[in-house]
């Protein structure tokens, strides 16, 4: 039970950068759809890479407030954005293949 | 009864000695309040001890055994009520309770006026009902002890008693530590008093409290 309940948190949070990391997303795949030579595509991914990571940090930094909801669910940043992180890469991932 | 003590706390921030061996001590059973002017450190040794502000002169001991450097992450010890309103906008107050296991019924006996609210999102409900639902968040999770930084602050006078009577009632299973600037609202409902000044905590009086700080005589 514990672990759905971190889940769910972790959905929560994710919310919070999900949809910016999603046209994001969209906008490098079509990118990639426009220049897509094999080059293009690896410097594509390694900035989706990026972009997502520095959206989620700035996530945290703008709500530092909200970081005490998962603080009191035993819940450090790291781990938080990172699983957000994963979650989002999981979601990409499900989307590439309709992209490229 | 459970014991749980802050000690030689230090924390220097610009060059300014902010605290010094600070010791402080709660107890399951009892509401400990902390006072002190603004700028004296108070959120500041409140985060030190939660585990979340770091520094390297600390030690929060549980009935004698350390806890480590990270307060937060040991299961159901320690909950933390910040100044600001903490929960996610658009989480809805009946996904709180679900998460979290909490009784609806008992909080909307506790505070009736909060019922109207079960279905909105926390963007919605105004800056003291969303410290109301925190408060109760915090105090009613399965944790030992729980610190409360200004939990008065935005709550209206008929909330403030009946926050009163529900910290009185919850102190039985653990242990209360707040601060706020609603002094007699502090000297009302805590058990113990401890004085922030000059980097120093020590313990004090009402009666010292309003000579020395207040500046009342009598």
């Amino acid at each position: 039970m514990e672990i759905i309940r971190k889940l769910r948190l972790i959905l929560i949070f994710s919310r919070r950068f999900l949809i910016a990391a999603f046209f994001f997303t969209a906008l490098f795949c079509l990118l990639s759809l426009k220049f897509g030579t094999e080059h293009i595509k690896v410097l594509v991914f390694v900035l989706k890479l990026l972009t997502s990571v520095m959206i989620g940090y700035v996530t945290l930094q703008y709500r530092k407030n909200e970081l005490y909801f998962y603080y009191n669910a035993h819940l450090s940043p790291v781990v938080v954005l990172i699983a957000g992180l994963i979650l989002e890469f999981i979601l990409f991932a499900i989307l590439m293949p309709y992209c490229f | 009864m459970s014991i749980l003590e802050a000690d030689s706390i230090r924390y220097n921030i610009s060059g300014r000695q902010l605290l010094s061996d600070v010791y402080l001590k709660l107890e399951t059973g009892k509401v400990t309040g902390l006072v002190g002017r603004n700028g004296e450190g108070k959120s500041t040794l409140f985060k030190i001890m939660y585990g979340v502000l770091n520094t390297e002169d600390r030690s929060v001991r549980v009935d004698g055994k350390y806890m480590g450097h990270k307060i937060y992450k040991v299961p159901n010890l320690l909950g933390f009520l910040p100044q600001k309103n903490f929960i996610p906008k658009y989480l809805k107050v009946s996904n709180l309770f679900s998460l979290y296991k909490l009784s609806m019924p008992d909080c909307f006996a506790a505070f009736p006026e909060l019922e109207k609210c079960v279905n909105s999102s926390f963007a919605d409900l105004s800056g003291g009902e969303t410290r109301l639902f925190e408060i109760y968040f915090i105090i009613k999770s399965p944790y030992k002890f729980v610190i409360l930084d200004e939990p008065f602050t935005l709550i209206s006078p008929i909330f403030i008693d009946r926050l009163k009577a529900f910290f009185a009632r919850e102190k039985k299973n653990k242990g209360i530590l707040l601060s706020d600037h609603m002094f007699y609202e502090v000297m009302d409902v805590c058990d113990d008093l401890y004085l922030l000044s000059n980097g120093v905590v020590r313990k004090t009086s009402m009666q010292e409290l309003k000579v020395s700080y207040l500046g009342i005589s009598e």
